[in-house]
């Protein structure tokens, strides 16, 4: 098994995820992705990141609704798990230590 | 228009379909959604063109390998090497419902394994021969040819002088060292009282143990440098001083006497394997009776080693300039009217292609290889069959089993698996069978064929590559067919109907017989036509009589005790009468002699030589045609007089000379006898009939002037051991101390067609095995066919059918097989067997009955095994029949 570290983009998917709540899929993790970065991340990054969530047991997936514009094909759902959540914190909490070393005059000028 | 534009667009269909293509099945749902809801958006954002191409690149750019399938992908958590325990219930339980099947089954794939098995193991060792020594590839050997008058001979040895001359002379020889025969064909070894009579004593230099790889077991390092000194094989140590178990009977320093002279054993070898073309039993020190500058007899059996990455073509130019331009040679050449040429033979190719004077073992027959091998692999094949028609018959009682499997989630590969565990646990079952009835027949075999096999021949990485690899053929060639084509059947179909038997199956399975019992019909019509060929010759008139002639050798040092054994034999009234001769059949005679010809010069040619004493025509019966036989006690006879038969005075042109063959000259100038013709002897076989009688010279042997090693003692037919324990009676009294081996001429005769012989006894059993293996698939496939048959059978009856009747019914597809076997089988087998009757000059005529035999023969055993089965099944009363199922 890989290693189950939380890398940035990883980490930015999942929040997305956690985000978007019960519309959770693929496409739509991507759309507000490119919304809120302002990036054009591809779809097919995206799908991938979050295949290897599921492998790493950080997010659980369902099958979902299905529409027309799918071809009657269902969505696969996204919702974060309970070591997702506990890694997401842990990202968190570290880097608000960090965080609170930083000296303050650093960011004065900004 | 617009509506089909914005409605209807697809996606391009066959970047659709190499995604499901390539997509694992779990994650194709949704991916295949997700990228069909970005070709909407990208259609209503950028028209359909661009949304086609990007649907494309994505598809394209989904070929990774999280999304692409794998093979198991969708059952990835049945652990399917589980199902092999499953396997072997299965295949436990049908062979406790059906033993018959099993037993048929092993027994014919054990005979098959066990007769290719030790058919291989001939060849290995055959081909193997002489491979054994370290520098095989190095060592050649010095031969020579003459031509005299257009007649080229080719002798396995050399003048000693020669290889001396160039070992020194040629700087590519790194090693050369010589062998003679101590005694030929024996040597007489003497401890104490006991007396040995060896084959295989030779002469040799003492760097022999540089060129051949011959371990030393006991002894000096260098055993052979001073005179008088001799190396026994372990055997023949053994033989003489019993075994070396302690210090105390070491050999080693011992002595033994050979022709009254005391040999110093001074180291013992190694026996060496039967596959060695020289197989010494004793070595003794070249110095003690070989000679050095001898050109113009060739007695040496010589080898030269070469250094590693030799030129061969290069060495071979050298030795020939050598050869040509070698003053010695040059003056034998003139003596003998020859033109003498030089062989350097390898090694490795001795064994293969020695049809040289005075070889010492007789050679290899390649066509036995090609023989064998044929043969072997027609077992494999056979015994192959047989199991494959029998799963396929037996198949229809499995229907039912790889349906309910098919229907639980077998796939076809499963099944597949399933009946190849089935023949690999079969073949592994007889494999050990049929190893075990190679163990027992290996004995057999070796008496059969008069060879030796052995099991550490059998143990080596190259056979057991063999084994192996004919073990795989088998697996495959039994378990490959029914495998596939049961694992193909469609469960529906299979439930739906009541399964007869398909065309297509039916129609291999038929080709499988007859490809099997055309095998049989070939072996049956070799053994045949061998065994025809073996009677014939030995029926053969031969133009003397060889019955009830016994052949004694009398030790040359005790010639003078011959006239006191040769009166005491005729005093028995059971003994005929005693002649002396120095041929006996099985070694050549052959000589170098000066004959006039029909404008009178005398040129040289080798022919055939004998001598014999007065008795010898008489006894054997031999008639003179012209002229008249030698006068007892002649000592004009014994200088100068020579008989000759027909076909030499053709081959001479005396009958086209005036005078007539009479008082022709012949000069036999390599043994010191010039002398003139006397009479004619009326043609004989007295050699082999593979080859036309040749011209014979026989000159006058004589009662005193003993010339003769063999006595031919006439005895008549009725009293024969007596008179052959009264014969080793006398030869004991006046021989003491040499062994008593005695022989009968027709005997003799016999031994010089050994070879096929043996074949045709081979063959023989050869032949029995091959029908016995076919009979048994027959036996068993007639059962199975019986049992699918039993309704129709019963129904048959109660409308009247006679069990007659049915039998012809349930046969008849069979034998009419067996015919189509034999129509395809008789030519090709009297194609092959046609080239190796050329070999003989005299063939048995081909008769009808050859081509009828076989048939019939095979015709009749194989209705034999069906009748088992068939008549059991006519006979079944109707009312049990139409109640089963």
């Amino acid at each position: 098994m890989k290693g189950t570290n939380l890398g940035e983009f990883e980490e930015l998917v999942l929040l997305t995820v956690v985000v978007l709540q019960e519309e959770a899929y693929s496409i739509a993790i991507t759309d507000e992705i490119n919304r809120i970065t302002g990036r054009k991340v591809a779809f097919g990054v995206v799908h991938s990141a979050l295949d290897r969530l599921e492998k790493k047991g950080l997010a659980d997936s369902r099958m979902g609704a299905s529409t027309r514009v799918r071809g009657g094909r269902r969505k696969r759902l996204f919702t974060i798990s309970a070591a997702g959540k506990a890694a997401l914190l842990k990202a968190r909490n570290q880097r608000a230590a960090l965080w609170k070393l930083v000296p303050e005059t650093t960011f004065k000028n900004i | 228009m617009k509506m089909r534009e914005s409605e209807n667009v697809e996606p391009p269909r066959w970047a659709d379909r190499l995604l499901s293509w390539y997509c694992r099945p779990e994650a194709l749902e949704d991916l295949q959604g997700d990228l069909h809801e970005l070709f909407a958006r990208h259609k209503d954002h950028r028209g359909v063109a661009v949304a086609r191409l990007y649907y494309i690149l994505d598809v394209l750019s989904f070929m990774r390998p999280y999304i692409i399938k794998t093979k198991h992908a969708s059952y990835r958590k049945t652990n399917y090497r589980m199902m092999f325990n499953n396997y072997f219930k299965t295949t436990y339980r049908y062979i406790q419902r059906e033993p018959r099947y099993f037993i048929v089954n092993v027994l014919g794939l054990a005979l098959g394994i066990g007769s290719s098995l030790i058919l291989f193991s001939y060849n290995f060792s055959e081909l193997t021969f002489d491979r054994h020594h370290q520098f095989a590839d190095r060592i050649y050997r010095i031969s020579v040819s003459t031509e005299i008058d257009g007649d080229y001979t080719e002798f396995a040895a050399s003048p000693p002088a020669l290889g001396l001359a160039m070992a020194h002379d040629l700087a590519a020889i790194i090693e050369m060292a010589r062998l003679k025969f101590m005694g030929y064909p024996f040597t007489v070894i003497k401890s104490g009282d006991n007396v040995f009579k060896e084959k295989q004593v030779f002469m040799a230099d003492s760097n022999i143990f540089k060129i051949f790889t011959y371990p030393l077991v006991a002894g000096d390092k260098n055993p052979l440098e001073k005179r008088f000194s001799i190396v026994l094989s372990e055997t023949l140590s053994t033989k003489i001083f019993g075994k070396p178990a302690s210090r105390a009977s070491n050999p080693v320093g011992k002595t033994v006497k050979i022709n009254d002279h005391e040999f110093t054993v001074t180291a013992i070898m190694k026996d060496l394997p039967f596959n060695d073309h020289l197989q010494p039993n004793a070595l003794i020190s070249w110095h003690t009776g070989g000679g050095d500058d001898i050109w113009d007899d060739s007695h040496a059996y010589t080898y030269a080693l070469l250094p590693e990455n030799h030129d061969y073509p290069e060495f071979i130019v050298k030795a020939e300039e050598f050869f040509n331009n070698n003053a010695n040679i040059i003056s034998v050449q003139e003596r003998f009217g020859a033109k003498a040429g030089l062989i350097l033979q390898p090694l490795l190719k001795i064994h293969f292609d020695s049809k040289k004077q005075y070889e010492i073992k007789s050679g290899g027959n390649p066509s036995y290889l090609y023989a064998f091998f044929v043969i072997g692999l027609f077992f494999l094949i056979s015994s192959g069959i047989n199991y494959t028609n029998l799963a396929m018959a037996a198949s229809s009682y499995r229907y039912k089993e790889i349906g309910v499997r098919k229907v639980l989630g077998a796939k076809s590969g499963q099944v597949q698996k399933q009946f190849l565990t089935e023949a690999t646990l079969l073949v592994i079952v007889a494999s050990i069978a049929g190893i075990i009835l190679m163990l027992l027949a290996i004995p057999f075999f070796n008496q059969l064929m008069d060879y030796r096999l052995t099991v550490s021949n059998l143990l080596q990485p190259g056979f057991l590559l063999i084994g192996a690899g004919s073990f795989i053929l088998l697996i495959l060639l039994s378990g490959f067919y029914p495998a596939f084509y049961l694992s193909r059947f469609n469960p529906v179909y299979i439930f739906k109907t009541k399964l007869g038997t398909k065309a297509g199956n039916v129609i291999f399975r038929k080709t499988l017989i007859v490809l099997q019992f055309s095998i049989a019909v070939v072996m049956v019509f070799a053994t045949l036509l061998v065994t025809a060929q073996m009677r014939f010759i030995n029926n053969k008139e031969l133009g003397f009589n060889k019955e009830n002639v016994v052949i004694v050798s009398i030790p040359g040092n005790m010639a003078q005790n011959f006239s006191a054994f040769e009166n005491r034999l005729r005093q028995n009234p059971h003994i005929h009468g005693t002649a002396t001769c120095d041929y006996i059949p099985g070694y050549s005679m052959i000589d170098e002699h000066k004959i006039e010809r029909e404008n009178g010069e005398m040129r040289s040619r080798t022919v055939a030589r004998l001598h014999f004493d007065e008795d010898f025509i008489d006894l054997l019966d031999l008639k003179v045609v012209e002229g008249r036989s030698f006068n007892s006690g002649s000592a004009a006879d014994f200088n100068g007089a020579y008989l000759v038969n027909e076909t030499a005075v053709k081959a001479f042109g005396w009958d086209k000379t005036e005078d007539g063959p009479i008082g022709k000259r012949i000069n036999g100038f390599n043994y010191g006898k010039s002398g003139k013709v006397i009479g004619v002897v009326k043609d004989a076989f007295l050699f082999s009939l593979r080859s036309p009688v040749a011209p014979v010279v026989m000159g006058y042997s004589g009662k005193k002037f003993y010339w003769g090693e063999s006595m031919y003692i006439k005895i008549d037919g009725e009293t024969t051991d007596e008179s052959v324990s009264f014969i080793e009676k006398a030869y004991r009294d006046l021989f003491p101390g040499t062994a008593f081996e005695y022989s009968f001429l027709d005997d003799r005769f016999q031994r010089l067609y050994d070879a096929d012989m043996k074949m045709s006894t081979t063959l023989t059993i050869g032949a029995y095995l091959m029908i016995f293996i076919a009979c048994l698939g027959l036996f068993g496939l007639s059962a199975f066919m019986a049992m699918q048959r039993t309704k129709e059978i019963g129904i048959r009856k109660i409308l009247g059918a006679s069990v007659t009747s049915l039998m012809t019914l349930l046969s008849g597809d069979f034998l009419k097989l067996i015919l189509i076997a034999n129509i395809f089988a008789l030519p090709a087998a009297y194609l092959s067997l046609n080239s190796w009757l050329d070999n003989y000059a005299f063939k048995v005529p081909l008769g009808w009955w050859f081509f009828a035999m076989p048939v019939v023969l095979v015709f009749f055993i194989a209705l034999l095994s069906l009748s088992f089965q068939t008549f059991k099944a006519a006979r079944k009363d109707p009312v049990d029949t139409l109640r089963y199922e």
